[in-house]
């Protein structure tokens, strides 16, 4: 028998470091593989965005890979696919995000490339504009995308005008025409803030090397004028059914969202959440939803729940690809789903299955070294904890049957919700 | 490396056995591999491979529909299958201790599936369903046209998820017979990578599958694609955000010689990836097309692709254009990159990214059990284990004449087909 609470990462394996600047460094050593994983978060996302600048914390993102004042755009790339290594930079909501993965004898070379980027970016202009045209062809695709103008609908009517998970991390065709290279170095300067980020190692390296590179490549990274926004959005309310239909021409499918406002990830009801949804829409092939929609009225190839968390609430959301004369049809049954998990407590079966399948799992999540670094990161930007995925099964087991349906009547309504049908208009089909 | 310490055995029913013990991490990924796809299908029965395998979860006499999937994910496992031109698959990787429950299902559903007729007519909407959802993104409608002109008489040309007209006239015989002829242990592969002891994974193998008969030999694939003769255009026009262009031209198989200058030839117009199409990628801007078009300007993204395959298939290159892009241009720098890989030979600096390039991308590939097994499978299906062994010292050994020379061979007008999805968009 395995034991797998010593091949887990925990608090026996990672080793913990802070560098000068502040930076906070987990390190997990794997050296079952030949490669290293980096990846990081710093204060800095969209939510420093005000509504004209939306797109803004992306395409600073974006740029910062786009030369720095020692290697152009071509030059970082000749040495990063010289050896087979990746780099790349995000940003999220709240958070400004590096990724880097190489070989691990490339370990070096792609740190110091990560931290001339972060550290001496140029933003260069022609850089920029080759950007914009890119995001602003990718916002035309947009529009003609089902699911993505679903998406797009579905938060516009969920979150209220202002509020910071409201707008696309990509911007609209507007904002991003008007945004400038002043624009990016000034929401590089003041916004993004290495002093509260994290940085996670894993892979083919040890901690003491891995450490004292960090502090050679990043322990002087600082951006003293930086007051990135720390405040929580508040969590949105709804009344009523909101129920909108976009029309998107010439598809032969639409996509229907159904969803509700959702919780933060330091919310105790986050295990619970987890168990219920996979029961509604996750298990087997979809679970409820998937088991309904799919398998017994043949409706569509897709029918899932998801929820997404963040430092402020997320949605939890159904989603479902139909033909556009199955609309009503499918959006009933995913209600009558809700009706039913609202109502009903699971069966002892479905709990068990589920609680089985999340708690097993974790094995097979942390096989890769890009795996473990992903859970090791939100460890760390969340607070929770060393042990926290020693821990996760107790967590999850902990889950009964009462709190599925207090979390399924707490967050789900088949009363009150954002329903939104992206597909051909009904002239059309 | 995928293949050290590799295990092959062939049972007495014909099923070939690979097994790789490894202990990096306390799971295992079972993976059973059908020689049979689209390739096998005969007009009229396009996209039949693709739905058998939709079946094969829907219930055997023994197990009723959703108690594989409920078996497996209870154990903390993950499953699927996949279909595509040359082979069908179905995998579940477990902790390792629980992966005899994968060898269990795999060899009931070898044997027992149900083809229910009423679970039958609820996967066609469902199928029609996926096959929507795909008409409806652009790239989709133009890769089933530009492919359909691509070859005149090889069953390469439909997609594998096939024509919506078949999709609606299949019956239920016609998927049982499918099964029937290719879902047998002489026309199967079976994978098992992960933490067990290999002589008693294979031992476990054969008490699971070793009294299943052995099949008639399925029918061979006689369709033979004629020497290209003329160059094609394709052009559909729709809504859409951006253009989208297509170009193929017809490119050797996993086992020719020309196929490792293919890779290499791929490599250097758009970066290293592993074993193709599915062995990751993601690198590419230092190579030539991303240098031509993206960082040019005059396209939105760019890639190429080869693929291993039993039949000679594609190479392929996709690029998006904004709507107010120069497509002439764009297609003019593309066949102009083609010509200069004819004209002049590859710098030794492109020829070592992409060799050092696809070493990495093994690397990354070996860290999962899965992604070993996949590669290990995929690999037996077009070719055998040996080809992947070789893969790596297979590509080093390529000069820049060999690129030359492929170029020369297969990038000319004759065997290209240029197709373009024209936005038609009026802005609102």
């Amino acid at each position: 028998m395995v034991d797998l609470t010593s091949s887990i990462p925990g608090p026996h394996n990672i080793v913990m470091g802070r560098l000068s600047n502040g930076l906070r460094v987990w390190v997990y050593e794997n050296f079952e593989t030949q490669t290293v994983s980096l990846q990081g978060y710093v204060p800095g996302g969209s939510i420093n965005e005000t509504p004209e600048q939306a797109g803004l914390a992306n395409i600073t993102a974006i740029l910062l890979r786009r030369g720095t004042l020692k290697h152009d755009y071509d030059a970082l790339n000749e040495m990063t696919e010289a050896v087979g290594a990746s780099l790349g930079f995000d940003a999220g909501r709240h958070t400004f995000s590096f990724d880097a993965y190489s070989l691990a004898e490339d370990f070096g070379l792609i740190l110091d490339l990560l931290a001339e980027s972060l550290i001496l970016p140029a933003f260069p202009e022609d850089e920029l504009e080759k950007t914009r045209s890119r995001i602003l062809t990718r916002l035309d695709e947009r529009r003609h995308s089902t699911r993505a103008m679903a998406s797009l609908t579905f938060r516009k009517h969920l979150y209220p005008p202002g509020h910071p998970y409201r707008s696309a991390l990509l911007g609209e065709p507007e904002t991003v025409r008007s945004v400038k290279r002043g624009d990016l170095l000034r929401f590089y300067e003041e916004k993004i803030n290495p002093d509260d980020g994290v940085v996670v190692v894993v892979g083919a390296i040890s901690a003491a090397e891995a450490l004292t590179r960090l502090e050679q490549a990043l322990g002087d990274w600082r951006h003293p004028q930086a007051r990135p926004d720390p405040a929580i959005p508040p969590r949105p309310l709804l009344s009523g059914k909101i129920q909108v239909d976009v029309a998107v021409r010439g598809k032969s499918q639409s996509d229907i969202i159904i969803g509700w406002p959702g919780i933060a990830r330091s919310d105790p009801d986050y295990y619970p959440m987890l168990v219920c949804n996979s029961i509604l829409g996750r298990f087997g092939l979809g679970g409820r939803l998937g088991q309904r929609i799919r398998e017994e009225m043949g409706l569509a190839y897709y029918a899932y729940s998801t929820f997404s968390v963040n430092r402020g609430a997320g949605a939890w959301q159904l989603g479902a690809g139909v033909n556009p004369k199955n609309v009503d049809r499918a959006s009933e049954a995913m209600l009558a789903e809700i009706l039913r998990i609202r109502t009903d407590p699971v069966s002892d079966e479905e709990l068990s299955d589920v609680q089985r399948q999340l708690s097993g799992s974790l094995p097979l999540r942390l096989e890769t070294n890009a795996g473990i670094g992903g859970y090791l990161l939100n460890m760390a930007w969340y607070d929770l904890g060393l042990d926290y995925l020693v821990r996760y099964a107790d967590r999850i087991r902990a889950v009964g049957a009462d709190d599925v349906l207090r979390v399924a009547r707490a967050y789900l309504s088949a009363d009150e919700y954002v329903l939104v049908a992206a597909g051909p208009s009904a002239e059309e089909s | 490396m995928l293949t050290d310490n590799l295990l092959t055995r062939t049972l007495a029913n014909g099923l070939t056995l690979l097994v790789r013990e490894t202990h990096a991490a306390p799971v295992a990924s079972f993976w059973l591999w059908y020689r049979v796809g689209s390739r096998n299908e005969q007009p009229g029965l396009t996209g039949v491979s693709h739905w058998v395998e939709h079946m094969l979860f829907k219930g055997t006499s023994r197990r009723p529909q959703g108690e594989f999937d409920r078996l497996i994910q209870r154990e903390g496992g993950h499953f699927n299958g996949m279909t595509w031109v040359d082979w069908t698959t179905f995998y579940a990787t477990l902790p390792a201790e629980r992966i005899g429950l994968a060898l269990e299902i795999e060899a009931d559903r070898m044997q027992n599936a149900l083809f229910d007729p009423t679970e039958t007519e609820n996967e066609r909407t469902v199928i029609i369903s996926e096959r929507e959802g795909n008409e409806n993104r652009p790239g989709y409608m133009l890769r089933e046209q530009v492919q359909a002109a691509s070859f005149l008489a090889h069953p390469y040309r439909h997609m594998v998820i096939g024509w919506k007209e078949d999709l609606r006239r299949i019956a239920r015989d016609d998927l049982y017979a499918h099964y029937r002829q290719f879902y047998t242990p002489n026309n199967a592969v079976a994978v098992a990578v992960g933490a067990f002891r290999a002589e008693e994974m294979a031992g476990r193998i054969e008490q699971f599958f070793g009294d299943i008969p052995r099949g008639p030999a399925p029918p061979p694939v006689r369709a033979q694609e004629p020497q290209p003769r003329a160059r094609r255009r394709v052009q559909l026009d729709g809504p859409g955000g951006a253009h989208y262009l297509l170009i193929t031209h017809h490119a050797p198989s996993a086992r020719d010689p020309d196929f490792f200058p293919m890779v290499a030839l791929n490599a250097v117009l758009d970066g290293a990836t592993g074993l193709p199409p599915f062995g990751g990628g993601g690198l590419g801007r230092a190579a030539r097309l991303y240098r031509a078009l993206v960082n040019s300007g005059l396209a939105i993204s760019v890639n190429a692709s080869v693929a291993a395959t039993i039949d000679p298939y594609l190479f392929t290159i996709s690029a998006t254009v904004r709507q107010d892009g120069d497509r002439a241009q764009v297609e003019q720098v593309i066949l102009g990159e083609l010509e200069r890989l004819k004209n002049e030979p590859v710098s030794k600096d492109e020829l070592n990214r992409a060799i050092k390039g696809t070493r990495a991308m093994f690397a990354y590939g070996s860290e999962s059990v899965t992604s070993q097994a996949m590669w290990l499978g995929f690999a037996s299906m077009v070719t055998d284990a040996d080809w992947l062994a070789g893969f790596l010292d297979g590509l080093a050994r390529v000069t820049p004449d060999d690129i030359q020379r492929v170029a020369r061979r297969y990038l000319i007008p004759a065997n290209r087909v240029i197709g373009w999805y024209v936005s038609e968009d009026r802005h609102g």
